[in-house]
């Protein structure tokens, strides 16, 4: 029962987060345009699209997390935006550049990137364990599958 | 249904969610017409709080005298040809913002291409349409030479 309230908990935190992160950007999609160029690592021609997808998916499966549908092909996709989020990290952390995120809307803060990474960690390792557990405690496929 | 199937249908989903926002948002300044982007004052503000920006301003040295955004270099259209060599001293990795007195003057969109013309197509240049005097209304910090 411990455990189960732990992984709701992560399942909640992971899709709130994600939610929230799409919920903001989608309004400002012009500055989420410029925070993908300014991490200057994608080729223009892929600017576009990922700017504008980019919103919607978190949207999708922040939503899909919170009510637990599909929730393990949702922590996939959460997963795989994490690890691309943490490699941009990476890279500018590397090349030692001090800029605001860009996360969570864009407020003027520069803030500091590692401890941006260090939370993109964190909700990663809520994703694995998310995946790794083949059920998922109250949430909609545990009821759709106790239905068929 | 695998986890590979849902998460094509969740992506795909996002994605007519993503076309259809297009509808009702503005997207002008995500499609480039021209070589030159122009951003607007919500970006312009943004990017005036990032580091490795450096924002040229292309009016006569009188107007930039009585204020100017801080930090911002005087390179008007009239002494380009004498004064660009200002330019060979922005590091590489520079993002530069040349406006001027807003939509009415076009000094600016010259002077953005012949900054890339003179330091190569690969340099990130941006024109801010709206100028100063929208700069200046939205009551962000504006620097006076001092001696004036």
């Amino acid at each position: 029962m411990f455990f189960s309230l732990i992984q709701v908990m992560m399942r909640l935190i992971l899709g709130g987060v994600f939610l929230w992160a799409g919920i903001v950007k989608i309004p400002n999609i012009e500055l989420f345009s410029y925070t993908v160029r300014a991490y200057n690592l994608l080729p223009e021609f892929m600017i576009l699209p990922v700017t504008i997808l980019v919103p919607w998916l978190e949207c999708v499966i922040g939503l899909c997390l919170i009510v637990g549908f599909w929730t393990h092909a949702s922590t996939l996709i959460a997963s795989g935006l994490l690890i691309a989020f943490a490699s941009a990290l990476g890279t500018k952390i590397y090349q030692g550049v001090n800029m605001s995120c860009g996360c969570f809307g864009f407020g003027t803060e520069r803030g500091s990137l590692e401890w941006v990474l260090l939370q993109d960690v964190l909700l990663f390792s809520f994703a694995l364990v998310l995946f790794w557990k083949q059920k998922i405690p109250f949430s909609l496929d545990g009821y759709l599958n106790v239905r068929n | 249904m695998s986890n590979l199937l849902k998460i094509g249908i969740l992506v795909a989903f996002s994605s007519l969610l993503s076309i259809g926002s297009l509808s009702f948002q503005k997207t002008d300044h995500l499609f480039h017409s021209k070589d030159i982007p122009s951003i607007s004052l919500q970006v312009a503000r943004w990017f005036f709080d990032q580091q490795g920006v450096v924002f040229l301003d292309t009016r006569s040295h009188r107007k930039y005298a009585r204020g100017h955004i801080p930090g911002a270099i005087n390179l008007s259209i009239s002494n380009f040809e004498k004064q660009k060599t200002v330019l060979s001293n922005i590091p590489l990795s520079a993002t530069i913002i040349v406006y001027c007195s807003g939509t009415t003057c076009q000094s600016s969109l010259k002077v953005a291409e012949w900054t890339k013309d003179y330091l190569g197509d690969h340099r990130n240049v941006y024109v801010f349409l709206e100028g100063f005097p929208n700069w200046e209304k939205a009551k962000f910090s504006v620097a006076v030479e001092e001696d004036q």
